[in-house]
């Protein structure tokens, strides 16, 4: 009895029992559902947990201002104004090989007014190269110039909800709306970004001159600046900036050995790596309940292989006295069960992926089936089908076709 | 001589007992012979049968069955043996249900090394199937079948690998008198083109049919 054979007959002994191969299955299809579905949904939300770190900037490190430590009590991050334009400029001269662009970056906000509209928002001064460092394109019209910065114009860049809510939509471009009564002109619309891993409306922005917004917007204050943001060549390169970059501002700030940082630089890794434990985590979760779910399936199909075996003992023994050798009935039950789980498997397959779109759909959650669950969901179904097929199989190719053909 | 038997036993333990179904059982069956083994329940027939058709095996003694020494055999070798010597007719016929009355007929060769396939397979076990005058119901199930159309698939099956011996367990025992007479002249006409056949029966007017009987009683041969 060869391969082919062997499958025709098992096909042909489930397909007699349309309903109860379909009701056996049951359990291999929900199980290998419930983990296509939730391998796609927590796939989804670590892809795009991934793709919002790599979209606040191309390989970027940010130095933030240090702890404000007065009379022993330590302020938040990024409360002492230490930080100087010049600082990155010359870590951007020091160290060409590993800096590629910098931009420093002052934060203000205000009510913005144009027409018969106003909208509150946060306002960024920066240079230039913010465009490279925060990989952030305007979309429409340009971003200002070197010039713009040298001659503190008042000329800005918004976003995307800065246009749905200040023009309704309308092209900004050359418009003029004011900031605090200051008039400034739109030269650009940025990218749409959407919103950040903490829900925050990337969009909600004005990008001016840092210039500008250091001398018109937070007028009479020093030239402190709130953030440096570097990218790097290369991610590898990270902790030798991060290196070169805290040597640089100690001399630059003239710490002398021992006392503490009065800057923080912080990079992606850190919220990288968080994102990374939880999916791992995750995957671990899911490969627990993934085994549980095939265990369950596969003791379904063990329990209803030994009826199978029991109900259809004429059968066995009629096979045996016109020649199954007991090897050839062992196949056959093992076949059968092994085809039951990989068809399982296979609907499993089909219905976890049809789920996981609904709920990813219902709820907005992005949803990534990965090539990867899929195959090891099939090979796992298979497995299961020949791991608890094969003590029903063994049974009935030891039975006594005497007793068989007697049995009632 | 197709079945040589010389000597055989067969013993069960009860208990602490042996009890020998076969007592030194000797039957010398040649080509062609048509055998019903008779006696009443208890005599040891069944087991014979069993032995002969190679599903038992003999406690001691010979067994040959067409030139092959069957007695020591395993039991993959034992099934490759009724595969391919043997044909099976059961008193309930034994045909898996919800199966058409061709795919019946073709299982022996499923198992059979050298079979038939495809195509070749299918005109095999319709011709058989016309040979037993089920030709215009090849298709139809074993529920939509009468008993002794069933019985009538279940000879086209046992035929199927075109084994040396037919060998029938009370073929006629859940008939009635019509079919009974039906099958047993087709096994007459069977055994006229050459056929073998052992046949177990209780029944005088069936075993008629047969050249000869084999009367058995408390596991021994009795004439």
């Amino acid at each position: 009895m060869n391969g082919m054979m062997i499958f025709k007959v098992a096909l042909r002994a489930l397909l007699r029992n349309k309903v109860r191969s379909l009701l056996t299955a049951l359990g291999i299809i929900f199980g290998i559902a419930a983990v296509i579905a939730v391998v796609a949904i927590g796939e989804g939300a670590s892809s795009s947990v991934k793709s919002q770190i790599n979209a606040m900037g191309d390989n970027l490190i940010i130095v933030l201002g240090g702890s404000m430590k007065k009379g022993g009590v330590h302020g938040g991050m990024g409360g002492q104004q230490t930080l100087m334009r010049e600082d990155g400029e010359s870590m951007l001269r020091d160290y060409p090989d590993l800096i590629k662009a910098y931009t420093p970056l002052v934060r203000s906000g205000g009510q913005i007014i144009y027409q018969e509209n106003n909208w509150s928002t946060q306002v960024q001064g920066v240079m230039p190269d913010f465009v490279i460092v925060r990989k952030w394109d305007v979309a429409l019209g340009s971003f200002f110039s070197d010039a713009d910065v040298r001659t503190a114009a008042r000329v800005c860049v918004i976003g995307q909800t800065v246009v749905d809510n200040l023009f309704n939509g309308a092209s900004p471009i050359g418009e003029t709306f004011r900031i605090r009564n200051i008039p400034f002109r739109v030269l650009g619309v940025l990218s749409k970004k959407g919103t950040n891993s903490m829900g925050q409306d990337q969009d909600d922005i004005v990008i001016a001159p840092l210039t500008t917004v250091q001398r018109v917007l937070k007028r009479g204050s020093f030239n402190n600046i709130d953030q440096l943001l570097f990218s790097l060549h290369s991610m590898d390169m990270l902790d030798e900036a991060k290196k070169q970059l805290s040597a640089l501002l100690r001399q630059r700030h003239r710490l002398a050995e021992g006392v503490e940082d009065d800057f923080t630089i912080i990079d992606m890794t850190e919220i990288t790596e968080m994102a990374t434990s939880i999916s791992s985590l995750m995957t671990i979760l899911m490969a627990v309940v993934a085994s549980i779910a095939l265990l369950v399936g596969g003791i379904g199909i063990m329990n209803i292989m030994l009826v199978s075996v029991t109900e259809r003992t004429r059968e066995i023994g009629l096979r045996m006295a016109i020649g199954a050798a007991p090897m050839a009935i062992l196949l056959q039950f093992l076949t059968e069960a092994a085809m039951l789980a990989t068809l399982g498997g296979v609907l499993g397959i089909v219905l976890g992926v049809f789920g996981a779109r609904l709920v990813g759909q219902l709820n907005g959650w992005p949803v990534v089936v990965t090539m990867a669950s899929v195959v090891i969901s099939f090979g796992f179904s298979s497995m299961v089908g020949v791991f608890f097929g094969f003590y029903p199989a063994l049974r009935a190719s030891r039975l006594n076709p005497i007793d068989c053909l007697r049995y009632e | 001589m197709l079945i040589d038997i010389r000597e055989l036993k067969r013993g069960y333990r009860m208990g602490e007992q042996e009890v020998w179904a076969l007592n030194g059982v000797s039957v010398q069956v040649p080509y062609g012979d048509f055998v019903a083994i008779m006696g009443p329940s208890g005599s040891g027939k069944s087991t014979l049968l069993n032995v002969i058709g190679c599903l038992d095996v003999p406690t001691s003694g010979f067994y040959d069955l067409d030139g092959i020494p069957v007695a020591g055999l395993s039991r993959a070798a034992l099934a490759k043996v009724r595969n391919q010597k043997i044909g099976f007719v059961f008193q309930n016929f034994n045909l898996l249900a919800r199966t058409s009355a061709r795919e019946n007929v073709e299982l022996p060769m499923l198992y059979n090394a050298l079979a038939l396939r495809g195509k070749a397979l299918h005109e095999r076990a319709e011709t058989l199937l016309g040979q037993v005058g089920l030709g215009d119901r090849m298709l139809h199930t074993p529920a939509q079948l009468s008993g002794g159309q069933q019985q009538r698939v279940a000879i086209a099956r046992a035929l199927m690998n075109n084994p040396p011996l037919l060998l029938a367990d009370e073929p006629t025992g859940n008939l009635d008198s019509q079919s009974t007479r039906d099958i047993m002249n087709f096994f007459k006409e069977l055994n006229a083109q050459g056929q073998t056949i052992v046949m177990v029966t209780h029944e005088d007017d069936v075993a008629a049919f047969a050249k000869r009987k084999i009367v058995m009683r408390d596991g021994k041969v009795v004439s």
